[in-house]
């Protein structure tokens, strides 16, 4: 086969639900564990793309799992014990082209530069405004939904100001019998768990929202 | 140094991006691996981006604010993040009960006189939902919990003198091409409450994707008022947070160079100008 062919080829292949099911297979022979597993690495990847700066880490990282998959299919085997490196080599590719793609893209835009002076205004629509403010009011529950000992934790954690920050919170793990790691990944489960419970809450009051303005509408049809 | 030390230093240069790429790649694939070290990287970055919403954050949490504010999932969670540390730098501590409960008296009544002067304000002019922008070309973004000042007149919404509202947040775009000696630059005018002025610089085409930027921020004599950390250009957009306490009324030239290696090369400036409101 030609690289013409060869390209076209993998310009052609699309994820077929037989692939991904190799793919499954190949993370873990227990199905259950295998898409944990695949959820799992999605996760990171995600995350290693937006650290690289990424804009869309989310295409790039569909865009390595179609390809791990298209490997599987030609023969290029997975190690379930530790299918990490094989990964993360194919999401480094992935990465390269993107920025390759990037550049040639910059490129070809370079000849159309602005040159006038020119102010751009960044406003904030109404409806983010108001979505803050329900986020607020969710944020309040949120918190008096904690437990005091959290709370505590936390509200002592970001008290200090910065130029104390540091000492502040290793006096506050040694209070607390612990290193200073175990002491912010328990600060950032705390804050995991605020920051969840805001968007659980900020989705019920939509939910709420549309119900009550659906009624109303009613109301109104109802009453011509 | 302990080992958990030396762990901690070498994912917080990850985050910074300043990690040398062979060592970058190693901690990679360890992350994949490893869900408790993995977990101590989200933690730490987590809680950079809490210190940078707190204010104050070293200077080197540049290249994190400005991955940040490339996107607005990243800007979304600065703002959720104000919105907590706000909240919890207002609450006070636990122990200190009695002043707090005494302290709580005063609120309810000050909170009631808000109530009822908000409620009177609604009945004549209706509800207000944002701070007015002072002038053409600059619109304050009020944060979170001065959004919550200005709003609704519900009782549950009464901030109450414990929550400070937090500064606003008043934000310039900058497009390339802003030169020395061209036509007027933008101004911008700052309220006495506004804590942050937030640069959008529109980034020239030859920047490559990921170069590494740095700005410094000169008044009118020239002398640096301000400089970013190492700044990483994720898109064709960079966002800057100066402390508007930074700013005194004047003009201002941004200079943005790219630096590769020892060598740094100019890329672009922006000039606008700072007036203050009394």
């Amino acid at each position: 086969m030609s690289d013409g062919e060869g390209a076209a080829r993998r310009r052609e292949w699309t994820l077929s639900p037989a692939a991904f099911d190799r793919l499954l297979t190949a993370l873990d022979a227990d199905p259950a564990r295998a898409g944990d597993r695949y959820e799992q690495i999605r996760r990171k990847l995600t995350r290693l793309f937006e650290w690289r700066g990424c804009v869309d880490p989310a295409e790039l990282v569909d865009r390595t799992f179609d390809r791990v998959a298209r490997r599987l299919e030609e023969g290029a085997e997975l190690t379930a014990r530790d299918p990490y490196a094989y990964v993360y080599g194919v999401a480094m590719h992935v990465l390269q082209e993107h920025w390759r793609a990037s550049a040639r893209e910059a490129q070809a835009t370079r000849g159309a530069r602005e040159t006038a002076t020119a102010v751009e205004v960044v406003t904030e629509g109404e409806e983010e405004l108001l979505l803050g403010e329900q986020r607020l009011r969710c944020l309040e529950r949120c918190l008096r939904d904690l437990s005091a000992s959290g709370r505590r934790l936390l509200e002592a954690y970001h008290a200090a100001p910065p130029s104390e920050r540091i000492v502040r919170r290793q006096a506050l793990a040694r209070d607390l019998g612990l290193t200073l790691n175990a002491l912010r990944i328990q600060a950032f489960r705390l804050r995991e768990r605020v920051q969840g419970c805001i968007v659980d809450c900020v989705g019920r009051e939509g939910e709420a929202g549309k119900r009550i303005a659906t009624f109303r509408t009613l109301e109104r049809e109802g009453s011509r | 140094m302990t080992g958990e030390q030396q762990d901690t230093e070498r994912l917080r240069t990850y985050l910074l991006g300043t990690l040398p790429a062979d060592e970058r790649e190693r901690l990679e694939i360890e992350l994949l691996r490893d869900d408790a070290l993995y977990e101590a990287l989200l933690a730490l970055e987590d809680e950079a981006v809490h210190d940078l919403a707190a204010g104050g954050g070293s200077a080197d949490l540049a290249p994190i604010a400005a991955r940040l504010g490339s996107t607005a999932e990243g800007r979304r969670r600065l703002a959720a993040a104000h919105a907590l540390v706000g909240r919890l730098e207002a609450r006070p501590p636990a122990r200190r009960w009695l002043p707090a409960l005494a302290a709580a008296a005063a609120v309810l009544v000050l909170a009631g006189l808000v109530w009822f002067l908000a409620t009177r304000q609604v009945r004549q002019h209706g509800p207000r939902r944002a701070q007015e922008p002072t002038i053409p070309g600059a619109v304050a973004t009020p944060a979170p919990s001065a959004a919550l000042a200005t709003a609704s007149p519900a009782p549950e919404l009464v901030p109450t003198p414990a929550v400070a509202p937090l500064g606003s947040v008043v934000t310039l775009a900058l497009q390339t091409g802003l030169v020395r000696g061209g036509s007027e630059p933008a101004r911008i005018s700052l309220r006495p409450t506004t804590a942050t002025v937030r640069l959008r610089l529109t980034l020239p085409p030859e920047v490559a994707p990921g170069a590494t930027l740095r700005a410094t921020l000169l008044d009118a004599d020239g002398a640096e008022v301000w400089r970013s950390g190492a700044l990483h250009a994720a898109r064709r957009e960079l966002q800057l947070d100066v402390a508007a306490t930074e700013l005194p009324e004047g003009d201002y030239e941004l200079a943005l160079v790219a630096e590769a290696g020892e060598q740094s090369q100019p890329i672009a400036e922006y000039s606008f100008g700072v007036l203050r409101e009394r």
